[in-house]
């Protein structure tokens, strides 16, 4: 084989794109296209110059020997030694005796290699054929030896940079809500452990990180034999370690002089972990500096993940406690909202309410050893802080210093003590200018705990807003028990005048009747006479009014006595209403009244089952409108339909007009329209309502229709 | 011959009111108003015939309604119906030749209900509650017209 055949092959090995070559392949690669029966390549360990320190980085034998090869217990033979220490070629006839053997095998010669991460070692040759037959080709082989053994480990570094990345981003996709789990994380890594013991060689892989968790050194996280390690950080059982300030091989005391090698894990100059190999499984048996730039990557994406692991979990820690206390913020929600429908008395309402306050404190924050909620009460002129609810130990101390501070200058604070044995924070429980108390929370860290006193603000704000509703549903409630006594005396006297009224009007309204029927009288007197029976009338009904009024304060509806009532009885109340209206409109404006007694004959001998009282009182009240509304010169039509069921008398008057937006609010109580408010001022807007509940109270309904001026209102009554 | 106007939106008490004017001063003129808006049209006039006394009812109604009526001016809406009288009465007072006519208050209100508020009554109004006698009106309305005669004479 010509030195070029040869070259291309060792370059072949080197870059097989089907396999996953290794410096194994490069030496038996050497072997064959020199036609010997064993290569045999050696490093010498970093720092060790001497040729005793040569150790096997990997073997080829045509033949397998019939014994087991410990490599580890191969000594380098003369010519190799002799190689490594003269730096050039040696073969046996440089040996005093001519021939030097390995493996049971003839060392046909050595060849010094020199590594391109900078180490040394030698390339020894067995076989029959003297190495002066292939000397051209050994030493082209010999110079592109060291760069394809760096092309190869960057292969191995690179095929464990992608298991190590696809274990990660598996775990990754797995979890694209946040970070994974602890314990999962510490499975993965002891997975990724166990990927570089077999890459490296090592007997066993461990990862230790810096965890915020766990502030002690760096705690043992994964390791290759295990499923991973969560456990506290304890240097006598080798859970933690300290880290060197340099990457380093060498070979460790503690562990029977095994060779180690550790890669600190970096983001910039700040080391988040390590990775430590200790012990081998193969050649060469010993870490070099090839093998840290073999872990170096690995330690980099590794390190990389750790961060964003740790940032994930700190933003899902915290989405989580923010999530925790808008749970907590909406069971508060419900039970003030319950606490405040009770009836204010009951003494366990604010304690209910701060016990809960104080708990979700602790539950959002989980670094809280205590949350007191203290009220504020003034003892002889002098504030003092009793406490509510507390949980943990809140109750066995007093309010600190710092509470009654942040009560006397009204503003959130925080403290660490001297010697950072624990953080404080006090926030002021108030609204505006009002001081209900202080919310406490304390912890044992040295350090506040992040978001601590935003979540102690809003806290401390809402059991303030309790405080606060609580105090004016307070207030309220006794406003509205003398608002309603004062509103019952008032419905009493109401009631005690409609019935003072009433009766008296209405002897009075019938004695005039009486006198009218019975005399004969000039007008003027007559006038008069009507008059003064349509103001007894019209008195009368306002007192009726008033009584209705009172029994609908009351939050009662009127109760109707029905009778059953005739046509002619309809016809009767009907004029009798529509005379009042008449005698008491004011004559200069024209207004008259009539009633269209057949379209109420069409009754027939059907009977309308009605309150008589009620009756009157609602005509009377749609005319009164019908007349302080209606413009003059107009007629106010009084007429009726009857139907299958019902008798529906119609009041249409021409007027104010009314928008048919407004129709639902007329019967509203205290509701006028614009124009009838700024035109005649006088009313209440009583009228129509107080007609509305009679009507209802009936059995009725009542109607109301608008088109332009002409405004129709009907009560719908029941027929029988 | 007395002048005498009458500010009154409930007719039934404004015709006992003319009546008892017309008994007791049988040549009186009565001109009577059942509207603020009405009495508010007729201060011209009344400027050029300037009555000798207003009996004025408090709690006024603005106008009777009627088509395409406009609206009330600013000072009624904010000021409302339910002290329209004092209004009416303090248009008087500020004009220059109406403003020493009496006013007379005539009304069911309680004169404490007119001066709630630190409110007082116009200083050319006086008091007489609804619910009195007839006479008492009637002799208030003499006496005013007797102090006025005599402010009159003197002036």
């Amino acid at each position: 084989m010509n030195p070029t055949r040869a070259v291309r092959a060792l370059v072949g090995a080197a870059l097989d794109p089907d396999g996953q070559p290794t410096v194994y392949d490069l030496v038996r690669t050497f072997a064959q296209v020199t036609d010997s029966l064993g290569a045999v390549l050696w490093e010498a360990p970093d720092g060790r110059c001497a040729a005793a320190g040569l150790s096997i980085v990997s073997l080829w034998l045509d033949v397998p020997p019939s014994d087991t090869v410990v490599e580890a217990e191969i000594a380098a033979d003369p010519v190799t030694t002799l190689a490594f220490d003269t730096g050039s070629l040696a073969v046996p006839d440089d040996l005093p005796d001519g021939s030097a053997a390995l493996l049971g095998l003839d060392v046909t010669g050595a060849l010094p290699i020199d590594y391109v991460d900078g180490c040394h070692g030698v390339l020894t040759l067995l076989g029959r054929k003297p190495l002066a037959e292939v000397f051209d080709i050994v030493v082209e082989l010999v110079d592109v030896l060291p760069e394809l053994c760096g092309t190869v480990r960057e292969r191995q570094t690179l095929a464990l940079v992608n298991a190590c990345d696809t274990i990660l981003h598996d775990a990754d996709v797995e979890s694209r809500e946040g970070a994974v789990p602890r314990r999962q994380l510490a499975e993965l890594l002891s997975e990724v452990c166990r990927i570089l013991a077999l890459g490296l060689h090592a007997a066993e892989v461990s990862i230790f990180l810096e965890d915020p968790a766990q502030p002690h050194g760096y705690a043992l996280f994964a390791h290759s034999d295990g499923a991973g390690s969560v456990e506290p950080c304890d240097p006598r059982r080798h859970t933690c370690i300290a880290v060197d300030p340099a990457d380093r091989t060498g070979f460790d005391p503690t562990a029977g002089g095994a060779p180690f090698m550790e890669v600190r894990l970096l983001s910039g100059t700040h080391v988040n972990g390590l990775v430590r190999c200790l012990g081998t499984e193969g050649p060469p048996h010993h870490f070099a500096t090839s093998d840290l730039a073999l872990l170096r990557p690995v330690a980099a994406q590794l390190s990389r993940y750790w961060r964003t692991w740790l940032h994930r979990r700190e933003i899902s820690d915290e989405n989580e406690s923010w999530r925790r206390l808008a749970a907590g913020m909406t069971s508060l929600n419900k039970l003030v909202a319950e606490e405040l429908g009770r009836t204010p008395g009951d003494g366990g309402q604010e304690p209910r309410v701060a016990d809960l306050a104080v708990r979700i404190m602790c539950d959002v924050v989980p670094e809280s050893a205590a949350a007191v909620a203290y009220r504020t009460c003034r003892e002889a002129g002098v504030t003092e802080l009793d406490a509510v609810a507390h949980t943990g130990n809140g109750l066995a101390a007093k309010p600190s210093k710092l509470a009654e501070e942040a009560v006397r200058s009204r503003r959130q604070l925080r403290s660490v003590p001297d010697g950072g044995s624990g953080w404080l924070i006090c926030t002021p429980i108030r609204v505006g200018e009002r001081m209900f108390g202080v919310l406490e929370t304390s912890g044992p860290a040295a350090t506040v705990p992040a978001n601590s006193a935003q979540v102690n603000e809003i806290i401390g704000d809402q059991l303030g807003l309790y405080r606060h509703l609580n105090d004016t549903l307070g207030r309220l409630h006794d406003a509205r028990n003398r608002l309603e006594l004062a509103l019952r005396a008032e419905a009493e006297a109401m009631e005690d005048l409609k019935h003072q009224l009433v009766s008296p009007l209405r002897t009075a309204a019938s004695r005039t009747e009486s006198v009218l029927r019975g005399g004969r009288f000039d007008k003027r007197v007559e006038g008069q006479l009507k008059a003064v029976r349509g103001l007894c009338r019209k008195a009368s009904r306002v007192a009726m009014s008033a009584g209705v009024f009172a029994t609908l304060s009351r939050g009662q509806q009127p109760v109707s006595k029905p009778e059953r009532i005739g046509v002619d009885d309809v016809v009767r109340l009907l004029i009798a209403a529509a005379d009042d209206a008449q005698v008491l409109s004011d004559p200069r404006r024209g207004i008259r009244f009539e009633v269209e007694r057949e379209s109420v004959r069409r009754m027939g001998r059907r009977l309308v089952n009605v309150d008589a009282s009620f009756l009157q009182q609602c005509v009377g009240n749609v005319l009164d409108n019908a007349a302080k509304y209606g413009y003059e010169s107009t007629r106010v039509d009084i007429n009726a339909d009857v139907g299958p069921n019902h008798l529906t008398l119609a009041v249409a008057s021409t007027g104010i007009p009314l928008d048919p937006a407004e129709l639902p609010h007329v019967v509203l109580r205290n509701w006028r329209g614009d124009i009838a408010r700024s035109t005649t001022g006088e009313g209440s807007g009583l009228g129509l309502w107080i007609v509305d509940h009679l009507t209802r109270a009936m059995g009725g309904r009542l109607l109301v229709d608008a088109s332009a001026d002409l405004t129709t209102v009907r009560l719908v009554l029941p027929l029988v | 011959m007395p002048h005498f106007v009458v500010v009154e939106d409930d007719h039934l008490q404004e015709g006992p009111i003319a009546d008892n004017l017309a008994g007791m001063f049988p040549d009186a003129v009565v001109d009577a108003f059942a509207t603020e808006e009405q009495f508010r049209d007729h201060l011209p006039q009344m400027r050029e015939t300037v009555p000798d006394l207003v009996v004025m009812d408090v709690m006024l109604r603005w106008a009777f309604p009627r088509p395409g009526l406009p609206a009330p001016p600013d000072d009624v809406v904010a000021g409302g119906y339910y002290r329209a009288g004092l209004r009416c009465a303090r248009l008087m007072l500020g004009d220059g030749r109406l403003r020493r006519v009496p006013v007379v208050l005539y009304t069911i209100l309680e004169r404490n209900d007119l001066e709630r508020d630190g409110q007082t009554l116009p200083a050319n109004a006086s008091y007489v509650g609804k619910n009195s006698e007839p006479d008492v009106l009637i002799r208030h309305i003499r006496s005013r017209l007797r102090a006025h005669s005599v402010r009159s004479d003197g002036a």
